[in-house]
C-alpha cells in the first residue's frame, strides 16, 4: 500500500519501522585538480542499508538528514549506482549495473544521472593513464553515445570528475564499454563510474549540524529498494573536509 | 480543481501511487559569459545549457508540479528554475527571424480553469556567441494583456558570449509587465551568432546553498505537462562554472 499520508509516515516512527544510520568520514583527502577532476570529491558514505529488506518493509524512505564537517561546503546526497569501472593498468572495463527503472508521474522510466567518474583506487605515480572514451546510453534511451575524459597522472583517491556528456544529453542510464588511448606505461589505478538517485543538495556548516527535512523542506520521499549505498559528494576546491559526521533517518515503507 | 497541492497528505499519496520525478542535473559553463549593462537588463545573468523536459505523464496523472529545487555550484547563487517557452530566434548573420511558440494556458496554484500565461521574466539568451559591435536588438511582442505590436529595444554588449542572458523586463514598452508571444526580432548589426528569446515563468529561487537554508519556493505553482521544458539560471556571475541541481516533480490527478 505504501505511505500515503503524513500520519502514516509518523506511525512508522511510533511502531518502530525506522532507523538512524550514521554518515561519516574521518579522512581529510587532498583530491587532484586536473582535467575536470578536483572540483568535486566524494566526502563520505553511509553503511549500506540492510539487504534484504526487513520483514514487512517494501522500501526505504529517507526523511531527514543532518551533516557537519570541518569546513562549509555544498553537499550532494544520493543513492549511489555503480555503473562500472575501468582498470587503468590493464585497460579493462568491468560492467556494473544500469540505473533502475521506476514509476515516475504514472509512467515507467529508466532513471538517469550525471556521470560521476570517481578515482576508487589512487593512481600510482609515473606513467600516462591516457584518455578514456565511455560509451553510454543517454537519458532518452539512445545507445552508443560517447564522452571522453582525460585521466591525469597521480590521480588521488576520491577525486571526482563529472563527465561532459555528448551534445544535449543530460544523463546516463548505463555504460556499455570503455576504451582508452594515449597510454604510456600506465600506472595502477581504478576509476569507477557512478550514477546518483537524488536525496538532496544541502549546505554543510562547520559550526553546527544542519538539518534537512526531506518531507517538509525538500520534498523527496522516494521509496528505495535494498542494495544501494548512500553517498555524499561535495564541492571540494581540491581539499575535502575532515570529520564529516551526521545521520540519515530512514523509515520503512510498508 | 487541483488535488495534490491541497495537503501534504495528498502529496505523499501521489508520491507513493504515481511516483515522483526526481533528478540531478549537471551544468557545465565552459566559457565566461558577458556582464549586463543598463541598456540590456542591468542584472548580469546567464542561462545554463542543460534543461530538463517533463516526461510523458501516465496513469491517472494529468499534470505535474515542481515541489523541490536545490542547486549548488562552484560559483555562488542565486539560482532560478523556470518553465521555459521559446518565443523566437534570430540568426544574426542574416538578420532572419524564426517564430517560436506563444506561452500556453495553464492552471495556476492547482485551482480554477486554465489561464493564459505571460512571462514576467522574458530573456534574450545568447545561443552561440555573437559577432557584433554594440548591436541594437528590437523585439516585437504581445504583452501580458494581449496587446500586440509592442516593442522592446536593447543595446547588447559587443560580442556577447554564449550562455549569457539579458533580462528584457526593464526595457518593455511603457508599463508592460510581461510577454505572451514574439512576432519579430531584428538586430542592427552583426555577422555571426544565434539569439533566442525565451519566456520564463519562474518556479523557484534559491540563494547560495552554502547558506543555512535555501529559500523556499515563493512563486505561483504552474501546472506542467509532458514535454514542458525547465531551464536554470544564475545571476551576478560570469566566470566558468559547474553546477548541479535537484528538481522534484509530483503528479496531479
Amino acid at each position: 500500500m505504501g505511505i500515503t499520508s503524513y500520519d502514516g509516515l509518523i506511525s512508522q516512527f511510533s511502531n518502530g519501522t525506522f532507523a538512524s544510520y550514521p554518515l561519516w568520514d574521518d579522512q581529510g583527502v587532498t583530491v587532484s585538480s586536473a582535467n575536470g577532476f578536483g572540483a568535486i570529491g566524494r566526502l563520505g558514505y553511509c553503511k549500506q542499508l540492510p539487504n534484504p529488506l526487513p520483514s514487512g518493509v517494501t522500501g526505504y524512505i529517507a526523511t531527514k538528514i543532518s551533516l557537519t564537517a570541518s569546513s562549509a561546503y555544498a553537499a550532494l546526497v544520493g543513492w549511489q549506482v555503480n555503473l562500472g569501472s575501468f582498470n587503468v593498468s590493464t585497460a579493462s572495463f568491468t560492467a556494473g549495473s544500469s540505473m533502475p527503472t521506476r514509476t515516475e508521474l504514472g509512467t515507467s522510466n529508466v532513471l538517469s544521472s550525471p556521470l560521476f567518474i570517481e578515482c576508487s583506487t589512487g593512481f600510482a605515480a609515473g606513467g600516462t593513464p591516457g584518455t578514456i572514451t565511455v560509451t553510454y546510453t543517454s537519458q532518452a534511451g539512445t545507445a552508443g553515445q560517447t564522452l571522453t575524459q582525460i585521466l591525469p597522472a597521480s590521480l588521488a583517491l576520491r577525486s571526482v570528475a563529472l563527465g561532459v556528456l555528448s551534445g544535449t544529453d543530460t544523463g546516463v542510464q548505463s555504460i556499455s564499454g570503455v576504451t582508452v588511448s594515449g597510454q604510456v606505461s600506465p600506472p595502477t589505478g581504478i576509476v569507477t563510474f557512478y550514477g546518483m538517485i537524488p536525496i538532496t543538495i544541502m549546505p554543510i556548516s562547520a559550526s553546527s549540524p544542519l538539518l534537512d527535512n526531506l518531507i517538509t523542506q525538500h520534498f523527496n520521499p522516494m521509496s528505495m529498494p535494498a542494495g544501494f549505498n548512500i553517498a555524499v559528494y561535495c564541492w571540494a576546491s581540491n581539499q575535502l573536509a575532515k570529520g564529516l559526521f551526521g545521520e540519515i533517518i530512514v523509515v520503512g515503507n510498508s | 480543481m487541483g488535488n495534490v497541492l491541497t495537503s501534504l497528505d495528498n502529496m505523499l499519496s501521489q508520491a507513493t501511487s504515481q511516483g515522483l520525478f526526481s533528478r540531478f542535473v549537471y551544468q557545465n559553463i565552459n566559457n565566461n559569459t558577458t556582464n549586463a549593462t543598463s541598456t540590456c537588463g542591468y542584472t548580469t545573468a546567464r542561462r545554463f545549457p542543460a534543461t530538463i523536459t517533463v516526461p510523458t505523464l501516465g496513469g491517472s496523472v494529468t499534470g505535474a508540479y515542481l515541489v523541490g529545487f536545490r542547486m549548488a555550484s562552484a560559483q555562488s547563487g542565486p539560482f532560478i528554475v523556470g518553465f521555459e517557452t521559446l518565443l523566437g530566434s534570430l540568426t544574426v548573420s542574416t538578420n532572419s527571424f524564426t517564430a517560436g511558440s506563444t506561452l500556453p494556458s495553464r492552471i495556476v496554484n492547482g485551482t480554477g480553469s486554465a489561464q493564459q500565461l505571460a512571462s514576467i521574466m522574458p530573456i534574450v539568451a545568447i545561443g552561440t556567441t555573437i559577432t557584433a559591435t554594440s548591436p541594437v536588438l528590437t523585439v516585437t511582442y504581445t504583452n501580458q494583456a494581449g496587446t500586440g505590436a509592442r516593442t522592446c529595444t536593447m543595446t547588447l554588449p559587443t560580442s556577447s558570449a554564449a550562455m549569457s542572458e539579458f533580462l528584457m523586463s526593464p526595457h518593455l514598452q511603457g508599463t508592460d509587465t510581461g510577454i505572451r508571444s514574439v512576432s519579430n526580432i531584428s538586430i542592427s548589426t552583426g555577422s555571426a551568432g544565434v539569439i533566442n528569446i525565451y519566456g520564463i515563468i519562474p518556479l523557484a529561487v534559491q540563494g547560495s546553498v552554502s547558506g543555512p537554508d535555501p529559500i523556499p519556493t515563493p512563486f505561483p505553482l504552474i501546472e506542467l505537462l509532458g514535454g514542458d521544458v525547465l531551464s536554470f539560471h544564475s545571476y551576478n556571475v560570469i566566470a566558468t562554472d559547474i553546477a548541479i541541481s535537484n528538481i522534484v516533480l509530483v503528479g496531479e490527478n
